[in-house]
């Protein structure tokens, strides 16, 4: 994924993801009551987002889209977290994880082709 | 105090302060070293000091005699425009040393202030908006323990991704922000960065540290307030960490160091060239707080010492003297430096301040109101003797001290320049005695020095010209012949010579002038000489003899002998007090109603010797005598006692003078159709 979203960025973002489109006014009434943020330092966070790409602006009520899906930013999330704990590599997570389960075959293939589809996504 | 003052008193205060913390950084409280940090900040924040008699400064200066006229060069009345003195004036610029305007250093040092300002006011709002994006951190077991551990302020704690180091900011509101790593630490550590905070928060340091950023960026040209800046960062943490210790125990000493350590291995590191300076930081930390120490109540209380005793030595001032040697140049003292007066029939005096060219009439109380006449008090001989004595001494202990006059500005004093001056104040004693008025006080104030009835070297004239007068003359073709009495230049005979210098519209510097007995010549000549310019700024217009040129027909057409006083009267107002002043002391002289502009002696070097010099031809001789009572002044004419003199001249002026003795018949002049003078009269009584 091309677009690195920050922590404050993302959080934005979910809540778009989770109330689907709403407007500049709105998310700024949400986050405060959430993060304590003002309505300028909301501003400031969703005109980066548009900036990134990653929000999409209609004109009446400065209305906002999320233009990336969750799941996308999920696996660059995890890519991330792979880079700074494992490594890099993909096999030491699972070893971490399945150090802790027993998994039946099924359960393996199905891990395995998840991976297969995680080395596809360029980072 | 000035700039670079506060910068070098704090430069010394900064450098004792450094030397004490390398003997002693881990042995006294840290919060000492503080307190001396902000002693300096203060140095070199505030401009105004206390002085102390303990203070290193009261050591290095020592108090001024009042009023010393330093360089000799400078005259007792050295202010521009004050009446020339004959024999070696000088012409000062105006002024002591000027405060520094919009010049070249202030606008490069404001620029670096700016600059510096800028840089950390920059920084600042960058991490404001990185910070407020913060966001809040929900954990039961933070919470219980900001509950814990409260405070009149409330503390939040809250993390970001974009700072790799746990850090606090704001002062009302504190908040700790963690980076994402810290709030993965495992519960103990998390404690230790939690306590760590909420101290600094406590400790205030987010208010202390904006005053040391002030103090370098005013001072940002001087390199030990940078060393400072960096030192005082470092000991906020070691206090912290010191602190933190107190609160929370020392058992724990070891995990807290340890901890860290970790936190400051993963700083990402704002600037290579910090990173060394945080490993000498770290270590320092780290010994601080490993090595077992029981802050004892000796400690503290030689850290308090320590505090309150280096404050008083080194950012006090010294018991300085004023610098009263600025009034002498400045002429303070007289709102109009020269004036010009005469008396026209009806017995009005006119008053010209600007030359000549216009003149006012004023009675003598509008006189006295517009140029209200200074309260003086006279140096008696045996005063003056006694204090020169003591000076004497006074000024041998100053050899090697500083000195400062307006004139010359700074210097140190050696034995030439103390000689200089006690030879100076010698001959004032003796033009004391000489009946020479020398003010101790005017108007209560010790910082202006009045004299009245100066002579020059060549001013007393009780006998008629020698050749003796004239023979520095004599090589440029100037002789006197004593016997027929009369001057001549290359062979023509001299009507009218002239030694002088114009030092400023309408007062002239005069060393000799000469009119021939019976105003008979073919030519009126005048010195040239060479101005000087002496090394402190003023010029002395009467430098070495350069040669002699006559006048112009026109100017030699022109010359009208009017007695000497009325061509170019230089009235000041200590005139107006001599006039004052000689009258209550039982006057040799008294000034007539009519208002002359004459006395005692004006300051253009004429004493009444010179003025009634021009009269000796008709039969008036002028003695001058000094006794215990002060001077003696009496007129003779023709060898008679002449109890009072006067002298209308046709152009209106009036000048009057009567003698110390009463005795006597009255004279007055006698002019013909022309308006010259021709005579001496007795008036029948």
């Amino acid at each position: 994924m091309a677009i690195k979203l920050f922590d404050s960025e993302l959080k934005v973002m979910d809540i778009l993801w989770r109330k689907g489109d709403q407007t500049a006014k709105q998310i700024a009434d949400l986050l405060r009551e959430e993060t304590g943020w003002n309505v300028n330092t909301t501003y400031t966070v969703i005109k980066k987002c548009v900036a990134k790409g990653a929000i999409q602006r209609t004109e009446p009520n400065f209305l906002c889209h999320p233009l990336l899906p969750k799941t996308e930013v999920q696996k660059a999330e995890t890519d991330e977290l792979i880079g700074k704990l494992f490594d890099g590599s993909a096999d030491k997570l699972f070893s971490a994880l399945l150090g802790r389960k027993k998994l039946t075959a099924e359960q393996l293939t199905a891990l395995k082709e998840i991976v297969g589809d995680l080395d596809e996504v360029e980072p | 105090m000035s700039l670079w003052e506060m910068s070098l008193t704090g430069s010394v205060l900064i450098l004792v302060i450094l030397t004490l913390r390398a003997l002693t950084l881990h042995r006294l409280p840290k919060a000492t070293f503080l307190a001396l940090w902000g002693v300096a900040a203060v140095r070199l924040l505030v401009p105004y000091t206390l002085p102390s008699p303990f203070s290193v400064y009261s050591l290095a200066l020592r108090p001024h005699a009042p009023a010393v006229p330093v360089s000799v060069t400078e005259n007792l009345l050295p202010a521009p425009g004050t009446a020339p003195l004959p024999g070696g004036t000088t012409v000062s610029p105006v002024g002591p040393a000027a405060p520094s305007g919009p010049d070249l250093p202030s606008l490069l040092w404001l620029a670096g202030m700016l600059v510096c300002g800028g840089f950390f006011l920059l920084t600042y709002l960058r991490y404001r908006r990185l910070f407020r994006e913060s966001l809040p951190v929900q954990r039961e077991d933070i919470s219980r323990w900001l509950a814990d551990h409260p405070l009149l302020r409330t503390v939040s704690v809250r993390r970001s991704d974009r700072v790799s180091t746990p850090l606090t900011y704001g002062i009302l509101r504190p908040v700790i922000l963690l980076p994402d790593a810290a709030c993965r630490e495992d519960w103990n550590t998390l404690c230790c960065i939690l306590a760590h905070e909420y101290t600094h928060i406590r400790l205030l340091d987010a208010a202390i540290k904006p005053v040391f950023i002030a103090a370098a960026c005013v001072h940002w040209f001087n390199p030990l307030v940078w060393g400072m800046f960096t030192l005082v960062n470092r000991d906020i943490e070691l206090r912290c960490d010191e602190a933190v210790l107190r609160l929370f125990g020392s058992r724990h000493r070891s995990f807290y160091a340890t901890a860290l350590l970790r936190m400051e291995a993963a700083r990402s590191g704002l600037l290579p060239l910090f990173s060394s300076f945080s490993k000498n930081h770290m270590e320092e930390r780290i010994i601080a707080i490993m090595k077992p120490k029981k802050t004892s109540r000796t400690a503290l209380l030689l850290g308090a010492a320590l505090v309150v005793s280096i404050t008083t030595a080194f950012a006090t001032s010294g018991e300085t003297p004023e610098q009263r040697d600025m009034a002498l140049n400045a002429g303070t003292v007289f709102k109009d430096q020269s004036m010009m007066s005469y008396t026209d029939p009806d017995g009005v005096t006119h008053y010209s301040t600007d030359g000549g060219k216009t003149f006012v009439p004023m009675t003598d109380a509008e006189f006295e109101a517009a140029y209200p006449t200074p309260k003086v008090v006279w140096w008696t001989y045996e005063d003056y003797a006694a204090w020169l004595e003591e000076e004497k001494i006074a000024l041998q202990d100053m050899i090697g001290e500083k000195g400062w006059t307006g004139g010359r500005g700074e210097f140190i004093w050696d034995q030439a320049m103390v000689d200089e001056t006690i030879a100076l104040y010698e001959s004032i004693l003796e033009d004391i005695k000489n009946g020479v008025l020398v003010s101790r006080s005017v108007d209560g104030s010790e910082d202006t020095m009045l004299a009245m009835g100066w002579e020059g070297p060549l001013s007393t004239r009780e006998s008629p010209a020698t050749a003796a007068d004239f023979k520095d003359y004599e090589p440029y073709g100037l002789t006197f012949d004593e016997t027929s009495k009369t001057l001549s230049y290359n062979g023509k005979r001299v009507r009218y010579f002239f030694d002088g210098a114009e030092v400023e519209p309408g007062g002239y510097a005069i060393r000799l002038e000469y009119t021939d007995p019976e105003k008979k010549g073919d030519i009126d000549l005048h010195t040239v000489r060479q101005r000087v310019d002496n090394k402190d700024g003023s010029y002395d217009l009467m430098g070495p003899l350069t040669g002699l040129e006559p006048y112009s027909q026109a100017e030699f057409d022109a010359r009208q002998f009017l007695p000497a006083f009325l061509q170019a009267v230089i009235v000041m107002e200590e005139d107006k007090a001599a006039g004052d002043t000689v009258s209550q002391s039982g006057p040799a002289v008294q000034a007539e109603a009519t208002g002359s502009a004459a006395s005692d002696s004006a300051p253009t070097g004429r004493t009444l010797a010179q003025i009634f010099a021009s009269y000796e031809v008709y039969g008036l001789t002028y003695k001058e005598a000094v006794t215990g009572n002060g001077a003696e002044r009496n007129l003779f004419y023709n060898g008679q006692p002449v109890r009072s003199f006067g002298d209308v001249s046709p152009s209106g002026s009036a000048f009057s003078f009567t003698s110390t003795d009463p005795e006597g018949i009255q004279v007055r002049t006698v002019y013909n159709e022309s308006g010259e003078l021709v005579g001496i009269e007795p008036v029948a009584a």
